[in-house]
């Protein structure tokens, strides 16, 4: 079974490099014999069970003994854990390209493919929206800094319980520093459903931006996001002392859930724009969904400037 | 006595600290090979035979100088000594222009390397042989009484080993070589694992053929010999035709050099050739008898740190006397290949497996699937053997 993993090894390492084609076409032929019940008569087999058990023999005979003398079991796990990985990636891949998300819809798995610049990004998701198309929200609700009569409007939907958001954070606050005066930026929070304490730590910030302490007290809660998901309401509280929010009004806000109704609209909002997972960026009427780098948010600004 | 580890100071790649135990397939160089060959490359790259400036004239001295040298190592004249590119074709050569159609048996052994056995079951396929083979007994070895049995008056060649390439035994060639002529026979002795380990004389021998290849006595590769008493020789038309193989050649008729001259074809190889006669001069200045006497002693000490590793199977004979330094084995269920590389990859330690080149041979001794061959030469030491016995030992603990 050995010859099956090594294929799979040396085609992709053929891929790379020459020297490995005539070892891919041994294997193939090795896995082909044993397919059709006859011995592999290159003897790669052997090189490569030889090969093996002597780089352990010089750390552990014993072990290499043991290796030696199961050899045949330790290639059918190596073969088993092949397939499944094959398998595991072939249905990432499907989900990649279904749902732009390779752990699928709802997932708050993390996408590495997504992660360097991909178009969409498998992050905190929405838990009901499976599709990719995004549309731009209808309004412009929500915590707004820079040029009001902008040429660019950055709109991010963002959950404080959301890791990638927070992930976000400091290349958003490097946009509004490199952008500032030329463009403007519009936060909606926006609570994902499968996080618990969301809907209670947006309610919370727009309380704060009550108070005009938004920035600030957004800022304290991500920065204590692990007590936010362990402790919500401690975090909370402690997230307004941090940020200089009048307690007694503080307090009166969230004991009314004052802000409950613009927290569902700024929900509604995103689900209507087809949100599958935060942080969704909105740069006009273009997206980038996940934590991308400074590099994407300025090649999409230069150009949207530029029109 | 010789001094092992001056010869090994001669042989570069032992010091990488490899302990070389595949001589019967291959032997190392040492410096003095490599740098008779290089000056031939360096000073004097002619040709010789047609050339008549000053390169040619010293590559022809020296290519000459070279069989002499070969024909004073194996005790004949230099007329006697065609230079082939190793033994096979040095053996094919006899196949392909001895005259069967008189009497057309021969008679072999099924101990033979295939280079030996192939040409003649060509010939027989083909309807031109008769061939016959003796059989060994369970140590792979030939007993003189069977080689009796199986020669007789329609028997035209005996194509025997010197020492055989699988387990390292030796055929009674001074009793095999009377039997046939006093049948009339012709004998073809397969020295390739004899003169490179072997005082060798053969005129003393009575053979009237015997093949070897250079680069198991410390020479070049594509280097080897056929000695062939004269009289046969002037006898036997050419191999192959072409360079140097002629005196005049019209369009009408050919007139072909005497020999050895009319049996090599083409531009030679000048360079192996000087660098085999090295390779004489080598062996000569170390003496054979002390190479022998060196094996012998090595010999000894390989089948005992063999019969001390738990689980070997040795192939060949049981009796010290009747060994040479060269052991097949198998250990337990292993897989040859695999002792092979771990020999290699755990104690560097450099062996051969497989069949060797002699499958029927390997067959008949029940080691049809293969085996493990150590084979020693004069620059490998007991210290050697010794580790070579060690890391077997512990490879054997992993099965």
């Amino acid at each position: 079974m050995i010859c099956l993993v090594a294929l799979a090894v040396f085609l992709v390492l053929a891929v790379f490099s020459a020297r490995y084609r005539p070892l891919a076409r041994e294997a193939f032929d090795c896995v082909f014999r044993k397919m059709t019940l006859r011995p592999c008569e290159s003897g790669l087999d052997e090189r490569l069970k030889s090969t093996l058990v002597a780089s352990v023999f010089s750390k552990s005979p014993r072990a290499a003994g043991a290796l030696n003398r199961n050899f045949e079991l330790f290639s059918w796990i190596l073969t088993a854990l092949m397939i499944a990985s094959f398998a595991y990636s072939a249905f990432s891949a499907y989900n990649w390209v279904v749902y732009g998300d390779c752990n699928g819809p709802g997932s708050d798995g993390f996408c590495p493919f997504n992660a360097i610049g991909g178009e969409h990004i498998s992050d905190c998701g929405t838990g009901n929206s499976t599709s990719r198309t995004l549309v731009l929200p209808a309004t412009l609700n929500g915590q707004v800094v820079g040029l009001a009569d902008a040429k660019v409007t950055v709109i991010e939907f963002g959950c404080f319980e959301c890791k990638y958001t927070k992930e976000a954070e400091p290349i958003v606050a490097r946009v509004l520093e490199e952008y500032a005066g030329r463009i403007r930026f519009v936060f909606k929070p926006f609570p994902i459903p499968t996080h618990n304490n969301s809907r209670l730590a947006e309610q919370a910030a727009l309380c704060a931006a009550r108070q005009d302490r938004f920035w600030a007290y957004k800022d304290e809660l991500f920065s204590m996001q692990p007590l936010l998901l362990a402790n919500a309401s401690d975090a909370i509280e402690r997230a307004g002392v941090n940020a200089a929010v009048n307690s007694s009004e503080f307090q009166e806000c969230m004991q009314s859930n004052a802000t409950a109704t613009e927290v569902e609209a700024f929900y509604r909002e995103g689900m209507a724009s087809g949100l599958y997972g935060t942080p969704t960026f909105f740069i006009n009427n273009r997206t980038l969904v996940g934590p991308k780098p400074f590099e994407a948010f300025e090649a999409l600004i230069e150009e949207e400037l530029k029109k | 006595m010789m001094d092992v580890e001056s010869i090994r100071e001669d042989f570069t790649v032992l010091k990488t600290g490899v302990a070389y135990f595949d001589s019967a397939c291959m032997a190392l160089k040492p410096r003095q090979v490599v740098e008779a060959q290089d000056e031939y490359y360096s000073d004097y790259p002619g040709c010789a035979g047609r050339s008549l400036h000053r390169l040619g004239k010293k590559t022809e001295e020296k290519f000459e100088e070279a069989r002499s040298k070969v024909a004073t190592f194996v005790s004949c004249s230099p007329e006697e000594v065609v230079f082939t590119r190793n033994t096979t074709e040095a053996i094919n050569l006899v196949a392909r222009t001895l005259d069967f159609t008189e009497r057309n048996g021969v008679t072999t052994s099924v101990m033979e390397h295939h280079s030996a056995l192939l040409p003649f079951m060509m010939l027989s396929k083909h309807g031109k042989i008769r061939l016959d083979y003796v059989a060994a007994d369970v140590e792979g070895v030939t007993q003189a009484g069977e080689w009796r049995k199986k020669i007789n008056s329609s028997t035209r060649l005996v194509v025997v080993h010197h020492t055989t390439n699988s387990v390292g035994t030796r055929a009674p060639l001074a009793e095999v070589i009377k039997a046939a002529h006093d049948a009339g026979a012709l004998v073809l002795v397969d020295s390739a694992q004899g003169v490179p380990h072997c005082e060798t004389n053969f005129k003393k021998l009575g053979a009237d053929f015997m093949a070897f290849s250079g680069h198991k006595m410390l020479g070049p590769t594509g280097t080897g010999c056929l000695v062939a008493r004269r009289e046969l020789l002037e006898e036997l038309p050419p191999f192959m035709t072409g360079g140097e193989t002629v005196e005049r050649v019209s369009l009408d008729s050919v007139t072909f050099l005497k020999p050895p001259q009319r049996f090599e074809a083409g531009l030679q190889n000048y360079a192996g050739m000087i660098g085999l006669g090295a390779a004489c001069d080598y062996l000569s200045k170390v003496g054979m008898k002390n190479v022998e006497a060196h094996e012998h002693a090595l010999a000894s000490k390989l089948f005992e740190a063999l019969s001390d590793v738990k689980g070997t199977r040795i192939y060949g004979p049981s009796d010290a006397g009747k060994r040479t330094a060269l052991a097949a084995f198998n250990l337990g269920k292993a897989k040859p290949h695999e002792i092979a590389m771990l020999l290699d990859k755990t104690a560097k330690i450099a062996v051969r497996s497989g069949v060797f080149c002699a499958e029927p041979a390997m067959t008949h001794l029940g080691a049809g699937s293969g085996a493990v061959r150590a084979s020693l030469y004069l620059y490998n030491t007991e210290e050697e053997v010794q580790l070579f016995g060690e890391a077997l030992s512990k490879i054997a603990e992993l099965y």
